[in-house]
């Protein structure tokens, strides 16, 4: 066969697929031109506390078949993007779950910070913001400590916490949390080595959130930038792709500043410098020591995680001094633990169950009855590793979950 | 004199200068043309040809000041001095004696720069790649233009004119590198669709084409992610995205500080006296803080 006939078979495809064509553009009209069902956080909340910018969201279960918990549970996001990739869409929705589990849930919304941020440091984010939230909550709930949960980042500023202030919380459960950075696994460890967090402080007061969402897209252009589209223009007949695809738009490109002081702190005492890990970062008066974190750890990550990689997550339950951790790996990326139905229907009920097993419920139930209260049947085979053994896949292949998900078709940076 | 007699003067004044000015200007762009059909390779023999032709072209010009000077003396005999004329246009040619000289010096400066910038183009033309000619023109704008950013400004708007010169400099600095990391990033795109070209070849020759036309997609696809995965750990990679993201923050400042020098004249707060304030509240929401930590230990 010459390049000729390679041209004509080309053509000929082409005249064969007219007609579908056709249709395909007919179907896309349709979808693009009528109302589309694209909100996020739909989930009713109300917020009962705010300082600053910072607000806490409290979700109420009304599960009425489960045991009420007797220890709150504050979720805690990274700076970056924002909470209401919790709570994507019905059905498809972390919050929603653990609602539907009986657990009360409080998530910390960081809000957008301005220019008026830009002097804020961690320790302003973990000992204010964070700790006059959890004091909040205490008091409300009536509870001498809570369950605390972090995202990413999140999970860092939780990790500091625990270890500042281990008599508030009672479990620590770590989501894709980035703790050890003395590695070359992800691109962005790479990358920050060279970037001068000095100069982004001291040019742009924050670190600018489309500017962070242009370096995400540069750590695989021809994924993110080139296939995540041609996906879109293939299923643009496809209402639910369509509604999906734009929800997580959505989602991706709601990206606050990050105040450009914890910004430069991030960077250089944790990308460049390490410190947390090795118990010499100084969050304002205090030396963390992560050998103060003696409540149980429950730590998640994501074998296909670009962004925090295995490498910069697992090492966090060998280095803490509670004597109750568990390491948990599953087969997704950094977003698909929390977006994809798969993942969600694995990752959510390990959680519920493994926070119940640390917190009967409130004297109205044996542990007994209240895990099997817990759909111990949507509990995944449990827990995959104990302290100090690397997990195993959790599932078959990245991509392989629900057939009409964004999530699962756009592999890279979900 | 009749006005016939003043008609043949003005006539003859303007021919001569006529005559003369065509010659200036077609000599002029003789030697433009000689310099761009030999440019960069012949830069040292068009900086004389230049330096020949600007001498021609003074001589031409005082034959333009000596024609409008007969036509004066003519025009004398009816009141005007011929040795005063004579004196002034002797006065003029030193002059313009004096001022060639300083020209030449300052041409001379320039043609050494063009030499320069000739061997940026020389980069161009020979087998050199993309990042050789732009680290050669990054190089020629620190060591040579970006000096003429530095010049130190003078009077009343000197510091306004330093701040936008320190703008028009860091948005110089700011193109070379962001051209540098366009130019990287665009290499994964060019390696892949010529690695798609000859293992397409392959695939004709060997009479295995896929049924599947998206089959071409993904080989295509795969081949860019590996490309830019490699190119993605280079240093030289992550070292021109660091200069790049560091040069665009000094391009926003030194624009910045422009836009503060036009706000001045309006009644808003700038970004500077904005920060001094956010510094203020910030320190003061700290104190009161401790302070009321200090008051109350339980809260």
């Amino acid at each position: 066969m010459d390049m000729g006939k390679l041209t004509d078979k080309f053509l000929t495809d082409l005249e064969n697929n007219t007609e579908k064509t056709q249709a395909y553009l007919k179907d896309a009209c349709d979808v693009l031109l009528s109302a589309l069902d694209d909100n996020i956080a739909s989930t009713p909340y109300e917020i009962v506390w705010q300082e600053d910018r910072v607000r806490l969201k409290f979700y109420r279960s009304t599960a009425k078949d489960k045991a009420p918990r007797k220890t709150p549970i504050l979720v805690v996001y990274a700076l970056i993007n924002r909470e209401t990739m919790l709570d994507l869409q019905p059905g498809r929705s972390v919050v929603e779950k653990f609602l539907a589990d009986g657990m009360d849930v409080y998530m910390l919304d960081w809000g957008y910070p301005t220019q008026k941020d830009k002097f804020l440091t961690i320790d302003d984010h973990v000992n204010v913001y964070l700790d006059d939230a959890v004091d909040f909550i205490r008091e409300r709930e009536k509870a001498p400590c809570l369950n605390l949960m972090g995202i990413c980042m999140g999970g860092t500023f939780c990790t500091i916490y625990a270890a500042i202030h281990p008599e508030k919380v009672k479990n620590l459960v770590l989501t894709v949390t980035p703790t050890s950075f003395d590695h070359d696994k992800g691109l962005l460890h790479v990358w920050m080595r060279d970037l001068d967090a000095d100069s982004i402080l001291k040019n742009y007061g924050n670190m600018p959130g489309d500017l962070m969402n242009f370096g995400f897209l540069l750590l695989n252009p021809a994924r993110l930038m080139i296939d995540k589209y041609r996906s879109f223009l293939q299923n643009l007949g496809d209402k639910a792709f369509v509604e999906n695809f734009v929800r997580m738009e959505r989602w991706i490109y709601d990206s606050p500043d990050v105040p450009g002081e914890t910004f430069r702190q991030f960077i250089e005492d944790l990308y460049k410098k390490n410190l947390l890990i090795q118990n010499k970062m100084q969050v304002g008066p205090h030396l963390v020591n992560l050998q103060n974190v003696t409540m149980p750890v429950l730590n998640i990550y994501a074998r296909f995680d670009h962004l925090v990689p295995p490498a910069a997550s697992e090492q966090i339950t060998s280095r803490v001094a509670s004597k109750d951790t568990k390491d948990l790996c599953l087969d997704t990326g950094h977003i698909g633990i929390y977006v994809s139905s798969k993942y969600q229907n694995e990752f959510v009920p390990t959680i519920s169950r493994w926070l119940l097993e640390r917190d009967a419920p409130a004297e109205t139930a044996s542990l007994t009855e209240a895990l099997e209260q817990s759909r111990p049947e949507e509990v995944t085979e449990g827990i995959r590793k104990e302290k100090k053994s690397h997990a195993s896949p959790a599932g078959k292949g990245r991509g392989a979950s629900d057939k009409k998900s964004y999530a699962a078709k756009s592999p890279g940076k979900i | 004199m009749t006005k016939n007699q003043e008609s043949t003067f003005f006539s003859n004044a303007v021919q001569g200068w006529t005559q003369a000015t065509g010659e200036f200007w077609r000599s002029f762009s003789e030697t433009l043309r000689g310099a761009s059909e030999n440019f960069p390779k012949h830069a040292e023999s068009m900086q004389q040809n230049v330096a020949q032709t600007m001498t021609a072209n003074w001589d031409i010009f005082r034959k333009i000041m000596e024609n409008l000077g007969d036509g004066m003396q003519k025009k004398n005999e009816s009141g005007f001095d011929p040795a005063d004329m004579s004196a002034q246009l002797e006065a003029v040619g030193r002059f313009m004696q004096v001022f060639q000289k300083q020209t030449d010096f300052i041409q001379k400066r320039f043609m050494e720069n063009t030499e320069k910038l000739g061997e940026v183009f020389e980069v161009m033309d020979s087998a050199g790649t993309g990042s050789d000619l732009l680290h050669a023109w990054q190089e020629i704008y620190e060591k040579e233009i970006r000096k003429i950013f530095h010049i130190p400004q003078v009077g009343l708007g000197r510091e306004y004119q330093e701040r936008m010169m320190a703008a028009l400099d860091r948005f110089s600095l700011f193109h070379g590198n962001a051209i540098e990391l366009l130019h990287f990033l665009y290499i994964p795109m060019e390696q892949s669709f010529l690695q798609m070209q000859k293992d397409l070849e392959k695939m004709v020759a060997e009479g295995r084409i896929p049924d599947d036309q998206e089959e071409y997609y993904r080989l295509w696809l795969q081949k860019l992610e590996s490309h830019y995965m490699e190119l993605f750990r280079s240093p030289e990679y992550t070292s021109v995205l660091g200069k790049t993201l560091a040069a665009m923050g000094e391009f926003k400042s030194a624009k910045d500080a422009i836009i503060e020098d036009s706000l001045q004249s309006f009644p808003i707060p700038t970004r500077s006296e904005m920060d001094e304030l956010y510094k203020e509240i910030y320190a003061l929401k700290r104190r009161i803080r401790e302070l009321e930590k200090a008051r109350h230990p339980q809260a």
